[in-house]
């Protein structure tokens, strides 16, 4: 009986050689098989050791670290090595050697019986090619025909053979991972160059095309999908670098031109376009592979437009606080500033609407949570936003929502009338009109707030008539590569976080939480100056969600059970986090 | 005897004979078939099978092999009760065993004091439900007969392991394969009885099949591990429904993959590893992308952990705190299972290399120390 795959309804393939020839082996990524080198040949290897032998039960660990990690508990054991005193049950000599000697034994049996053909080659002229200490291989002859060796010459020999591992696989291998990261420099500079020369490509391709000559146009095309392959390859372990690499050239691309003097307001829609036109094919090609990358792009572009508007009204608050009763009346290279970000964000939308798969594929939710943020974000006077964020609203296919979206346009439109009328100084007279205004809208907030908690109440009622079951289909899957998790969009998948926590070490890391860089508030402020629209403490470092497929494993996760859903996404949050998000509720005017 | 053969498989004289011998015997015989590797076992079991099934309506069969099992995935040993006749002797099928339970190996070299005690547990099983009971309590009962398949391995710890299970099972009926190597064979006689005879057992011992000129027995070589990798494929393949088209790997990796999958809190799941010990800190390293047993972990006396399949853990969430399983196991049964046990078994790697959809377990850049 054959063993033929078409016996259980599988039809025979031809197998396919890759050039890249893949095996099965038990780390996640390379950063966990780097941690482990670094631990096992420090000062306290244990960790290194635990996590071997959970590599162990999957049965695809080479021997070679199976050994190294033998050895190394081995030599934990014996005085000789061991700084500290703690002898609970020290072996005897005796033993250690016996120990010694069957991880020597283990360790030529293990890599010599696979390279040599039995016939051809003895043990020592095989052990000789691949350059093993030959005290090993006579350590080995001895030990299993003859006495056992003696525990000062397996001690030695023990360090022998470490040295000759290290040589042999640990450095070998880590040579050879790719983008080993000591800083992601590497890695930003190989995505650097794939996508100037996928650039590149697109560029002859498009013009070969145009001058119709067959032989130049094929070379390109091939290039141009390996060039892709590669990008999206790397997309599922390097993603934030790829879009900041990303936006890096279309911002370069933008402020080079600005800076050739082209400032007239009316024209600058049509300069983008015409600035990242080369830019508008590459990331099509991209995002249709890939339908993440913009995403996670267009959320950058926001994220940046907020952070320069709270910046600037930081600024503007410290210029008031020192000098009151100045207005204050935008400058031009400001504008210009934010402009040019918002008029990017436009282009992004609008590539957004041209990738077909992109737009269908995407989750509502996804693109609510986009639309919602670029409304926020507008403040209902930068049109371009508020125009991105009807288009936006046009691709969700919802018209209720597009309605609502569009009042918001209108609202914005006689915002931005009366936004440059002197009335927008900021004199004390108009301190108490705006303070007034304020107040009022406060009340019609509350008063919409208590309607919809009486609307919401009824269905309320009726969640704990379902019973609490273990065993849950998912609610929605993304496909992913088993091993990984699924991402909002797309199907890559990122690299899961497995650290499990234990309640001591979760309270230290509340201690020593990475510092939230909160803009002053609360302290100078004075009770009579209720400047409108001033974010006193931002809660834009949210965005920095924990992307798994960035951490130091190093670092772990906590895995605390209150979690939040901010941005669409299942967050855990700190107190301090907390109390920043109470503290930042903003009331649209 | 028209048990209609499969076109391939020839049947000898000897075999069928063999065969009516025992069909013949008044009570519901307790047959247990063993013999060195590759003589052909399980083709006569199943054509054993099919003749049984003539006589009587159901046949339950104990599989103890767990490197090749007859009708579940690898590492599992089952007792099964069969009441369909095989017409094809060379293709195997899928079915649901009466109870299972997962050893985790395919081999019961690591622990073969557990592995008897399963053997024993489901031989247990079979005779308070299957068999009349000495004291006559319940006389509605209907007896079945019992086929044994065993393991090939017949010298040093298998050896052993099967003459325990010779003498605890004290079958009627025992099958004793031989192939033309005598060095490999079991020896001759009743070699588990320790001298005495035993006047009620029977002992058939016949030649493998295939016999060349010289009569040396032609031994088909089978790739073990290939038919394990095909194995677990077709009990995944369980998971995709039916209606839709799935004939390359290829095509079963994409599935899996884009298969929404069971998600189960891991504080409502105990996790066990079967034949290693893993430390506390390191358990979702070594359940990430893994084969699993589902068990329920009942606290009765006999302590078993009865199993009800297979699942592949494809992916743990730590945030959530959940993970995220693909099994055919359907969802009423799920809600019973509390324990996963982690053996030896590994997910196909053809499965994690299909372009598109390549796992992280999948490296690119070993060193082949070659």
């Amino acid at each position: 009986m054959e063993p033929s795959s078409s016996l259980l309804g599988f039809e025979e393939e031809a197998k396919v050689s890759s050039s890249s020839a893949r095996r099965l082996v038990p780390w996640l990524n390379w950063h966990e098989w780097l941690f482990v080198k670094h631990a096992l040949f420090s000062d306290s290897p244990h960790s290194a050791l635990k996590r071997i032998s959970a590599w162990r039960s999957r049965a695809s660990l080479p021997v070679l670290i199976e050994v190294t990690a033998s050895i190394i508990e081995i030599q934990l054991k014996d005085p000789c090595f061991r700084q500290d005193e703690s002898n609970d049950a020290s072996l005897s000599e005796e033993m250690l050697a016996m120990l010694y000697c069957m991880a020597i034994m283990r360790l030529v049996n293990g890599v010599i019986e696979k390279t040599r053909k039995k016939e051809v080659a003895s043990i020592a002229v095989a052990a000789d090619a691949i350059g093993i200490p030959r005290m090993l291989i006579d350590i080995r002859h001895e030990g299993s025909h003859r006495e056992l060796p003696s525990l000062k010459i397996v001690r030695s020999a023990s360090i022998k053979a470490l040295d000759w591992l290290k040589s042999y696989y640990w450095e070998p291998q880590s040579k050879a991972i790719p983008f080993q990261g000591e800083g992601l420099g590497e890695v930003k500079k190989e995505i650097k160059s794939k996508i100037r020369e996928l650039a590149i490509c697109l560029k002859v391709n498009g013009s070969a095309q145009s001058s119709s000559s067959l032989l130049k146009g094929k070379r390109p095309k091939k290039q141009i999908s390996k060039i892709l392959k590669y990008v999206l390859r790397l997309y599922s372990s390097f993603s934030s670098e790829i879009v900041s690499v990303l936006l890096e050239y279309l911002l370069k691309a933008l402020s080079s031109s600005e800076l050739e003097g082209n400032a007239d307001d009316a024209s600058n829609g049509l300069t983008t376009q015409n600035v990242l036109a080369d830019w508008k094919l590459i990331l099509l090609k991209l995002c249709n592979k890939e339908p993440e990358i913009l995403l996670n792009l267009l959320k950058e572009v926001l994220d940046m437009i907020e952070t320069r508007e709270n910046m600037k009204y930081a600024e503007v608050f410290f210029f008031l606080v020192d000098n009151p009763n100045i207005g204050i009346s935008h400058s031009r290279p400001e504008i210009q500033q934010r402009d040019y970000l918002s008029s990017l964000f436009a282009w992004l939308v609008g590539i957004l609407s041209k990738v077909p798969s992109a737009a269908a594929n995407m989750p509502k939710r996804v693109l609510h949570e986009l639309l919602r943020k670029c409304l926020l974000i507008s403040r209902l006077c930068n049109k371009q936003l508020v125009d991105s964020a009807l288009q936006l609203a046009e691709l969700m296919n919802d018209s209720y929502l597009k309605e609502k979206v569009r009042k918001f346009s209108l609202i914005s439109l006689s915002n931005l009338d009366s936004a440059d009328d002197q009335s927008s100084l900021l004199t004390s007279k108009n301190i108490l009109k705006f303070e007034e205004s304020i107040l009022e809208a406060t009340k019609k907030l509350e008063l919409v707030k208590q309607q919809i908690m009486k609307n919401k109440k009824p269905t309320a009622m009726d969640c704990d008539t379902k019973k609490s079951q273990t065993w849950t289909l998912a609610k929605s899957w993304n496909p992913c590569p088993i091993g990984m998790l699924p991402r909002t969009v797309g199907s890559s998948g990122y690299l899961p976080v497995l650290n499990v926590i234990d309640d001591e070490k979760q309270n230290q890391l509340l201690e020593s939480k990475e510092n939230w860089k909160l803009i002053p508030h609360g302290n100078k402020r004075d009770a009579t100056l209720d400047l409108p629209q001033l974010d006193n403490s931002t809660v834009k470092k949210m965005r920095k969600t924990k992307e798994f497929s960035e951490s130091n494993n190093e670092l772990p996760m906590q895995v605390v059970k209150g979690c939040l859903l901010v941005g669409g996404v299942l967050k855990k949050l700190t107190e301090e986090e907390l109390l920043a998000i109470e503290s930042s509720v903003r009331i649209l005017v | 005897m028209d048990s209609s053969p499969s076109p391939d498989i020839h049947i000898p004289e000897q075999w069928s004979e063999a065969a009516e011998s025992i069909v013949y015997s008044s009570r519901p015989p307790i047959i247990l078939i063993c013999g060195a590797k590759n003589c052909g076992k399980t083709t006569f079991s199943r054509y054993l099978l099919n003749v049984l099934l003539h006589k009587y309506p159901k046949v339950a069969y104990l599989d103890t092999d767990v490197g090749q099992p007859e009708f579940t995935p690898p590492a599992f040993l089952s007792l099964t009760i069969v009441h369909k006749v095989t017409p094809d002797l060379t293709v195997p099928c899928m079915k649901t065993p009466e109870r299972c339970l997962f050893f985790g190996d395919v081999s019961s070299k690591r622990d073969p004091s557990t592995y008897l005690s399963y053997v024993f547990a489901l031989y247990d099983y079979y005779q308070k439900e299957y068999c009349i009971s000495e004291k006559g309590k319940n006389p509605f009962k209907i007896e079945l007969p019992l086929i044994v398949n065993t393991p090939g391995w017949v010298k040093g710890v298998g050896y052993d392991v099967l003459v325990d299970m010779l003498k605890y099972i004290s079958p009627t009926h025992v099958v004793k394969i031989s192939i033309s190597r005598e060095s490999k064979n079991l020896p001759s006689g009743e070699f588990w009885l320790d001298g005495e005879h035993d006047e009620t057992i029977n002992l058939i011992e016949i030649n493998s099949a295939h016999q060349d000129l010289l009569n040396r027995s032609m031994i088909v070589r089978k790739d073990a591990r290939l038919l394990r990798e095909f194995r677990i494929m077709a009990y995944f393949r369980q998971c995709i429904c039916r209606d839709s088209s799935i004939s390359t790997i290829k095509e079963l990796a994409h599935a899996l993959a884009s298969h929404c999958p069971y998600e189960v809190p891991i504080a409502s799941i105990k996790i066990q590893h079967l034949h290693c010990e893993v430390p506390s800190s390191e358990i979702f390293f070594t359940l990430n992308a893994s084969i699993v047993g589902l068990a329920v972990d009942s606290e009765g006396l006999e302590n078993l952990p009865w199993c009800l399949g297979l699942g592949i853990v494809r992916g743990i969430d730590m945030v959530k705190g959940v993970l995220y399983v693909i099994t055919p196991v359907p969802h009423s049964s799920l809600e019973k299972v509390n324990l996963l046990l982690h053996g030896y078994i590994q997910i196909p790697s053809c499965l994690l290399q299909v372009q598109g959809c390549i796992s992280p377990y999948m490296s690119a850049n070993t060193l082949t120390t070659n």
